[in-house]
């Protein structure tokens, strides 16, 4: 059944992001072509064929990248609100399927969604920037990466998964963080959405409150300061150290997002299941 | 055809009187085949239970009968019908009876207002 | 026979009222049931907790003999009293979406209805008159061969000709094995389908009957009972 529920989801959303994505792209192709464009025989001719177009162009450019964020951040509040606590929440929650799966099929959804825009942004520069010359350079990076990666390894291996878990989850933990607020703003007859943002802002205040005190206990031990001297060149320290630090660090991260992202989890699971209160 | 149904009485007694009158009447004719309960329901905006429990009481007293397999008829006796045909005729003259009753005509009375009018329309004609 | 629904001493509570207030009832198979009240009288909010929608305060209710759930979802076949349909979607998708989740979703059946409606499966539900969206969340509810249809305020706001579609539709569709629950407060359009009726004011049932009982005891309509209990 989840499977059923993630095609519909993303059949739901795919309308928005899918020509969003396509849209960016041509702005990134057409822009990068009034770039190329010489039209030196002419300098009148080519302000008015070619710089403003161009400048136009890129002007949309970026107003797509930030519409890209703009509506993934929309639709994740979006599909939450609309389509499970509003009227539409009649029928999804009327069909044979847990509340449990209904909070996945919307949470994978958006994970996927979140990766799938960051990817689309990452081509849309390439189709703006690249050249032979960033391929090239892009090809050593990632050749000297994973040499590192083998050279270093089981160190280097634990700090990218670490790296990348922490990543996943802290995308969990930030949708959660939404669909909290949410949840937590339904509880009201009136005004939800202002209760609604305000528990967000309470919620990000708090976070932000317990990163610092964590940041600041673990800056207080000697050997992550040294780390960090080393990382922005400083200092030569020994490298077990250095990757004992980092792991110490990716791993604070990850149980941070796992605890405030589980609590979350947690109560916005407890709400559907046990305080659905649709109107 | 309409099926008149008034809403102070047993919908299930009207829905009996009315298939009666179709069957004596010949809208269904003798040894004929009644539409199915479901579509009979539909037709009068009523019940399926309710046209259900009809039927059977039609069945019960003889006018209609079932087959297994391929539903619900009319009886092919017309005696039967015929006879239910009286008790209605019977019915309405025994009503008809007691309305004038109440605007105090004797019955013999009455069948003298019968005849009279019956005359009065044959002149205009 | 088992009762399709069974419920003891329900009690829901909202903000600043009470919704239902010890509610016990049980209902049979096979039998077309109206839950009639006055707006605002807990009609809604008990079809809402028969569906999960909301959660009791206190008491118990069962389906079929399961708590609201996925298992009692599978056999309830609902028709809210709002179009509570994805606008975005056009018919054939939504015939698609029911087929996809509901295993006793009979699609001919609903394209059948359609047809005779002449509704054009394409159309978006966005650009539907809502008199026309009713009809397709009608058809919808009804294509299924459900236990148990509960369905809220059907007939409210719709014109004499829509009314008797959407009875008939009703009493041409359900599965006679299941029964169908019918709240309403319009009772004269209504009080020849039922078999049953369920009287409820301020959250407490005031009575149950069949509506012939009603009609040979009383010598009334059940509209005419309705008018004589709640009168103002």
């Amino acid at each position: 059944m989840l499977k059923k529920l993630l095609k519909y989801e993303f059949q739901a959303t795919a309308r928005f992001f899918l020509p969003l994505y396509l849209l960016l792209i041509v702005l990134a192709l057409l822009t990068r072509l009034t770039m190329s464009v010489t039209f030196e025989s002419n300098p009148v001719l080519k302000n008015y064929l070619v710089d403003i177009p161009s400048f136009l162009l890129s002007f949309a450019y970026g107003a797509g990248l930030l519409s890209i964020g703009l509506v993934t951040l929309l639709l994740v509040v979006q599909r939450f609100y609309k389509n499970l606590l509003g009227r539409e929440g009649y029928l999804m929650f009327t069909l044979p399927v847990t509340p449990v799966q209904l909070l996945w099929s919307k949470l994978l959804a958006a994970l996927v969604w979140a990766a799938a825009s960051t990817l689309a942004v990452i081509v849309s520069l390439f189709v703006l920037f690249a050249d032979g010359n960033v391929f090239y350079l892009l090809g050593e990076m990632f050749s000297s990466f994973f040499e590192a990666l083998a050279k270093e390894a089981p160190h280097s291996w634990i700090v990218m998964i670490l790296f990348l878990a922490a990543l996943i989850f802290g995308a969990l933990h930030a949708v959660l963080e939404v669909y909290m607020a949410i949840v937590l703003g339904c509880q009201a007859r009136k005004n939800r959405i202002l209760l609604g943002i305000g528990v967000y802002i309470g919620l990000s205040m708090a976070e932000q409150f317990l990163m610092s005190i964590a940041i600041v206990s673990m800056a207080l031990m000697p050997d992550f300061t040294m780390a960090l001297l080393y990382l922005f060149g400083f200092r030569q320290a020994d490298p077990d150290t250095i990757y004992a630090v980092l792991e110490l660090f990716l791993t604070g991260v990850l149980v941070f997002e796992l605890v405030i992202g589980g609590v979350y989890y947690f109560v916005v699971r407890r709400m559907l299941i046990h305080r659905l209160n649709l109107e | 055809m309409a099926w008149n149904l008034q809403s102070d009485r047993p919908i299930y007694a009207q829905l009996v009187e009315e298939i009666q009158r179709r069957i004596v009447t010949g809208v269904y004719p003798a040894g004929s085949r009644l539409p199915a309960v479901r579509e009979l329901a539909v037709e009068a905006s009523v019940n399926p239970n309710t046209m259900q429990r009809a039927l059977a009481k039609l069945e019960e007293d003889g006018l209609l009968y079932t087959q297994r397999t391929s539903g619900r008829f009319v009886t092919e006796e017309t005696e039967r019908i015929m006879q239910a045909k009286e008790e209605m005729a019977a019915d309405l003259i025994r009503r008809f009876i007691e309305s004038m009753g109440t605007l105090g005509y004797t019955s013999e009375q009455a069948m003298e207002l019968i005849k009279k009018q019956k005359e009065e329309e044959q002149c205009k004609i | 026979m088992q009762n399709l629904i069974e419920c003891r001493d329900l009690v829901k509570t909202f903000p600043g009222c009470q919704a239902l207030c010890g509610v016990n009832l049980q209902i049979p198979g096979g039998r077309i049931v109206g839950l009639l009240g006055p707006n605002g009288s807990g009609k809604s909010t008990f079809l809402k907790l028969c569906n999960g929608l909301l959660v009791p305060d206190s008491g118990e209710l069962l389906i079929c003999g399961h708590a609201p759930g996925v298992e009692t979802k599978k056999v309830i076949s609902y028709l809210p009293e709002r179009s509570y349909l994805n606008d975005w979607m056009n018919v054939r998708q939504m015939i698609r979406f029911f087929e996809d989740f509901y295993p006793d979703f009979e699609t001919a059946r609903a394209y059948d209805m359609l047809a005779r409606l002449s509704i054009n499966p394409s159309q978006r539900m966005k650009t539907m008159s809502k008199g026309t969206r009713e009809k397709v969340q009608l058809i919808l509810v009804m294509s299924r061969r459900a236990q148990l249809y509960l369905l809220d305020e059907p007939i409210g706001g719709v014109d004499p000709a829509a009314r008797d579609f959407i009875l008939n539709t009703i009493i041409g569709n359900y599965n006679p094995e299941g029964s169908v629950l019918i709240s309403t407060h319009l009772i004269a359009d209504v009080e020849q389908v039922l078999d049953d009726v369920i009287f409820i004011n301020n959250g407490r049932i005031v009575l149950c009957d069949s509506v012939d009982n009603i009609r040979a005891q009383q010598d009334k309509s059940v509209d005419m009972l309705f008018r004589e209990v709640f009168r103002c």
